[in-house]
Parts: structure tokens; C-alpha cells; sequence
């Protein structure tokens, strides 16, 4: 994942800050306050859970390109017939398939791993599509966590 | 189970507010006894109160209507006189038990509950070790504290 390093350690750093102005805020701040001194670390938190997602969705792209380059010079003739028809022209098929599908060519649909990944993506939907979430996000837990099955979908054991 | 909210409703039923309310009295006695287990690692020179106390109204508990409680900061104050506050943030958390954030420590900012209510494992982010969450022990405590 390209920039995970980048984003982990920007997601800290803002985080720390936030923080810091929320607690000062419910601690030092004129009394009746517009806001709930949270609310900017919850919005921060959900936008950077979204972002650590697409370093995630941008390695499951990679991956699919190379799975499908792989297929289309296998020694196995049925196999290269099966990933041939995605050829250079329905590359772009392949790139606007659902997220889940692309997922479904790397690994098996009854794989824990898979369940585990559509979990996560439905909960990165709904919050990306405006739903209201009533829980603090661990953002950090869940990069490690996307850490991890990005690692077993590059081979780790 | 994640408390998401859209026009179709709720993704996962959400607890009751009895449920949540008994919930709540949990975490304080948690808060509570993780403060008695910090104070009593404090390292010498540091002095350590419970006397600020903050709001505590998540958006489950305004959701399902239970009222605010107060609940207290643990503040530590360094022999060279520098605070860090040790603030009870978060009972509901997605891909936590719940979640504590250190103000002021140059070492870690927040400490996660990986374990459940009943069997608290409270755990810490150290800024140099963001891929796992280290044990909280007195050795750790007072490494987040700067006194090590």
C-alpha cells in the first residue's frame, strides 16, 4: 500500500491535535459551545478509516492486474482461456467491477478472509455514504487490521 | 456489530437504554479501577488527582436517551511541572472494547481495551510502535509518563 506510511503517520498527528483542542475546549472553552468538542475528532476519525481504505482498494486493484497478467501467460490452457477474455479491452470492465467481485478473484467467496474484508467494506460504505455511526472508530486498529489481510493477500502466511 | 445509521434504519439493532445506562455504570467502575491501578504505579515525584471531571453523552447514550454523566480526568503532574491528563473517551468503539486518550505524553495518545467489560486488557498505542497494542504495565505507564 503506497502511502499507508503516510497516511498512519498524518492520521496520528491530527488525531493528537484534535484531541487536545477537544479537551481543551470542554476544559477552558466559554460555556454553551455550538458544538460537541468530539465531533471533529469523529469526523476526522471516519475520513481518515475511508482513506486507509482506499490504500487498501488501490493494492485489491493491483493485485487484480496482476492475477489477470498471470492468468493470460498461464503453461494451463483452460486457464488461460478463462482469464484471456480479460483482455486489454475489458480491463476497464475489470477496474469498474464492484469492489467485492474484484475481491472474489483473489480470494475464495466461503474464505474467512473474504467475510472478514466484506465486513469491512460495508462498513466503509455506509459511513462514506453518510450514514450516521454512533461509535468511535480505533482507526489505528483498523489499518492494522487492513495491514494484515493485505500481507495474506500478497502471500504471507 | 457497528451502530450505523441510514434512511433504511439501523444496520444492527441497537441495545436498549437500560442496557446502555448498565453499561455505562460499568465503564465508570472500569475507568475507576484503571485509575487505582495508574495511581498506584505513580513514580516518585509525580502527583496524580481526580478532581476535574468531564461530560460523558457518546451518541448511543443521546440516541437511545440516557442522560449525561460526569466522569473523572486523571491528571498528572510531572516533577518539572509539565500535565498530562488521562482522559476516559470513548465506551463504544469500533474495533475496540473502548478507548482511554493520554493529553501531553510525548510517548502515546491513546490506550485501548482489547479485552470485554467483564475482563478489561487495557492496552497502549506507543507512538513508535503504532502496529501493535503493547500491555499496559507499570513499566509501560511509566514510559508514557516520562519518567523512565
Amino acid at each position: 500500500m503506497k502511502f499507508a506510511a503516510l497516511v498512519k503517520q498524518t492520521y496520528e498527528e491530527t488525531h493528537d491535535h484534535l484531541e487536545q483542542v477537544a479537551l481543551d475546549d470542554m476544559l477552558f472553552g466559554p460555556p454553551g459551545m455550538s458544538h460537541r468538542p468530539y465531533d471533529r475528532v469523529n469526523a476526522n476519525n471516519a475520513a481518515y478509516a475511508i482513506l486507509y481504505f482506499a490504500q487498501f482498494e488501490a493494492l485489491v486493484n493491483e493485485l487484480v492486474e496482476r492475477a489477470i497478467q498471470g492468468g493470460k501467460t498461464s503453461g494451463d490452457a483452460a486457464i488461460r482461456r478463462v482469464w484471456g477474455v480479460m483482455d486489454d479491452r475489458n480491463r476497464q470492465t475489470v477496474t469498474n467491477m464492484p469492489f467485492l467481485d474484484r475481491v472474489a478473484l483473489l480470494l475464495d467467496k466461503g474464505d474467512a478472509l473474504y467475510g472478514k474484508v466484506k465486513e469491512l467494506y460495508q462498513r466503509r460504505n455506509a459511513i462514506a455514504h453518510g450514514s450516521r455511526l454512533l461509535e468511535e472508530i480505533d482507526v489505528t486498529e483498523l489499518a492494522v487490521t487492513l495491514d494484515g489481510i493485505a500481507a495474506r493477500l500478497q502471500g504471507a502466511p | 456489530m457497528a451502530y450505523l445509521y441510514d434512511d433504511s434504519g439501523f444496520h444492527d439493532e441497537l441495545p436498549s437504554r437500560e442496557q446502555v445506562a448498565a453499561r455505562v455504570e460499568r465503564w465508570k467502575q472500569r475507568v475507576a479501577d484503571l485509575f487505582d491501578r495508574m495511581e498506584s504505579w505513580m513514580p516518585e515525584g509525580f502527583v496524580a488527582d481526580r478532581d476535574t471531571t468531564i461530560p460523558m453523552s457518546e451518541p448511543l447514550m443521546r440516541e437511545v436517551g440516557v442522560p449525561t454523566q460526569r466522569l473523572p480526568i486523571l491528571t498528572v503532574t510531572t516533577p518539572g511541572g509539565h500535565v498530562i491528563r488521562i482522559v476516559p473517551r470513548s465506551l463504544y468503539t469500533l474495533y475496540a472494547n473502548s478507548m482511554v486518550s493520554v493529553v501531553g505524553s510525548k510517548r502515546a495518545g491513546r490506550i485501548v481495551d482489547a479485552g470485554s467489560d467483564d475482563a478489561p486488557d487495557w492496552r497502549v498505542y506507543l507512538r513508535d510502535s503504532l502496529t501493535t497494542r503493547t500491555p499496559l504495565t507499570r513499566e509501560v505507564f511509566a514510559d508514557i509518563l516520562g519518567a523512565s
